[in-house]
């Protein structure tokens, strides 16, 4: 059986202003797993993410995570340092971690390898498109090595054409790296497409409404995408979304 | 592109020489004497002339101005970084930093040159009032204002304060600090030479601006205006100056140079 990750239980939490982000979350995430956090705006996910990134805390409840050696968050935007060059952006957190140089330069070569940025390790953020500033990002990402990957709506910002690119590429990197991936999103189609697990949340207090499991052929494609596989699938999850909302609005 | 550069340069220079012309033609033709309004022609001749004295002057006023501004960069910034270090400091230092910002220069200077007996070092003084306040308050904001997503990102990175100041709030602060840097160049000028003129009167001083009291005592009205051409003429280097360094410090990076063409 699949080993557990990331554990929630209970998890409450309160904002200072008094507003209450999420109420009674529980779930569990498994090693290996890519699993989507699905709900319209303002339905704790990206609190959810930030509770499991230790990047804020729980106001009621346990976030419990089994192995703390990597872990990794990529935001809604690039957040990349102007300053620093697409290499030193990549660098940065190992350079932190006091990781010899020549080391860094290995591992930052390969990475940006990895993501398709090869000849751009000079640039600077400004010379590039959003999305190869995501694929930097996520590049920074990843060069820590990291187990878990936490992704906040990361493309969310970009084209189509450029989504359904990283979208894939995203995929690759998932199979490759034995990564365990939990990504927000509030598109029904990202999710189904990415993930082999959907947490449809639903807002105001936020909580998880429905699980799915997503049924996939090994390798997902254009072919996936446009099935009736595919399609029946997202009609089941705007479905679940819509019946969250509806839930929601009864309140 | 080319053409729209050459204009840039090209139109300052001819209002700048019709200017001028005019100004000549003005004291030819009403035949102003020159102890009320030279032609800049004696006054060119004025500062070939007395280049030696002048620019021996004019040295003194600047080694006071780099002294203040180097005095500005490390004491407005180190207390920028202070202040950024914890509220509670900045919220207590802060309101003593606008009054001596607020309170004219011309108005502490006697009081300065009363308790400092080394007049080049209270010269400093005076100038560095002037001086350190843009240099503080920008880089305060610049430090302050930082990107969250980068502050989340050295936190998951468990970075400590220092890591943080180093790889985050002194690279964002740079822009702004760099920006307090050009116009406390220009104010450690006027600050030493508000600080000679007071100065002046009281001790021997050799600077430029007792060089402009001294003629104007002596109603040597062209070599006044040729100090006068010397002073500006520095305070058009030292910003120029300054804007050079800024550009080579952001050039790679920071959006106010970046082109349209990428």
């Amino acid at each position: 059986m699949s080993v557990k990750l990331v554990a929630l239980r209970h998890v409450a939490k309160r904002f200072d202003n008094g507003t209450e982000a999420l109420r009674d979350l529980s779930f569990e995430i498994s090693r290996g797993s890519f699993t989507s956090l699905l709900g319209p705006s303002g339905c704790g996910k990206s609190t959810a993410l930030r509770l499991i990134a230790g990047l804020a805390s729980a106001s009621a409840g346990q976030v419990e995570i089994s192995d703390t050696r990597g872990l990794s968050f990529v935001f809604q935007e690039p957040a990349l340092m102007p300053w620093r060059s697409v290499a030193g952006n990549v660098a940065l957190p190992l350079t932190l971690q006091g990781v010899p140089k020549a080391e860094i330069a290995s591992r930052v070569t390969a990475v940006l390898a990895q993501v398709g940025l090869a000849g751009f390790a000079r640039a600077y953020p400004r010379q590039l498109s959003g999305g190869m500033k995501m694929r930097v990002s996520i590049a920074r990402a990843l060069v820590t090595r990291p187990l878990l990957l936490l992704m906040d709506e990361p493309f969310a910002a970009l084209d189509e054409i450029t989504r359904a690119k990283l979208n894939d590429d995203l995929l690759a990197l998932h199979a490759a790296e034995r990564l365990t991936i939990v990504f927000v999103t509030h598109s029904v189609y990202e999710s189904v497409f990415l993930s082999d697990r959907i947490l449809v949340m639903a807002p105001r207090p936020g909580r998880v409404v429905a699980d799915i499991a997503v049924e996939a052929p090994a390798v997902r494609d254009e072919i996936f995408r446009t099935g009736e596989l595919y399609n029946r699938q997202a009609r089941a999850v705007s479905q679940a979304l819509r019946e969250a909302m509806g839930e929601a609005d009864a309140r | 592109m080319r053409a729209d550069r050459l204009w840039h340069v090209a139109l300052p220079l001819v209002v700048g020489l019709v200017f001028l012309a005019g100004w000549e033609t003005l004291v030819r033709v009403a035949e102003i004497p020159v102890y009320v309004l030279p032609g800049p022609l004696r006054i060119a001749t004025t500062l070939v002339r007395d280049w030696g004295t002048l620019t021996d002057s004019l040295v003194i006023t600047l080694e006071v101005t780099v002294a203040a501004l180097l005095a500005a960069v490390v004491f407005g910034g180190g207390l920028a970084i202070l202040f950024a270090q914890s509220r509670w400091i900045e919220a207590s230092l802060f309101p003593y930093a606008v009054i001596l910002q607020v309170t004219p220069i011309v108005a502490i200077a006697p009081l300065i040159l009363i308790y400092v007996r080394n007049t080049e070092a209270a010269l400093l003084i005076c100038a560095w009032i002037v001086a350190f306040f843009p240099i503080l308050s920008n880089t305060t904001m610049g430090l302050n204002s930082t990107d969250p997503n980068f502050l989340d990102l050295m936190r998951l990175y468990r970075a400590n304060r220092w890591q943080v100041l180093w790889h985050v709030r002194l690279p964002q602060a740079m822009p702004y600090f760099l920006a307090g840097l050009r116009i406390a160049g220009g104010l450690s000028l006027i600050g030493a030479v508000v600080a000679e003129f007071t100065a002046g009167t009281a001790t021997a001083g050799t600077g430029l601006a007792y060089r402009i009291l001294e003629s104007s005592y002596r109603l040597d009205i062209p070599r006044m205006y040729a100090a006068l051409v010397l002073l500006s003429g520095s305070g058009v280097l030292i910003f120029a100056g300054l804007s050079l360094l800024s550009w080579l410090v952001l050039r790679r990076w920071h959006e106010s140079y970046a082109r349209r063409d990428i």
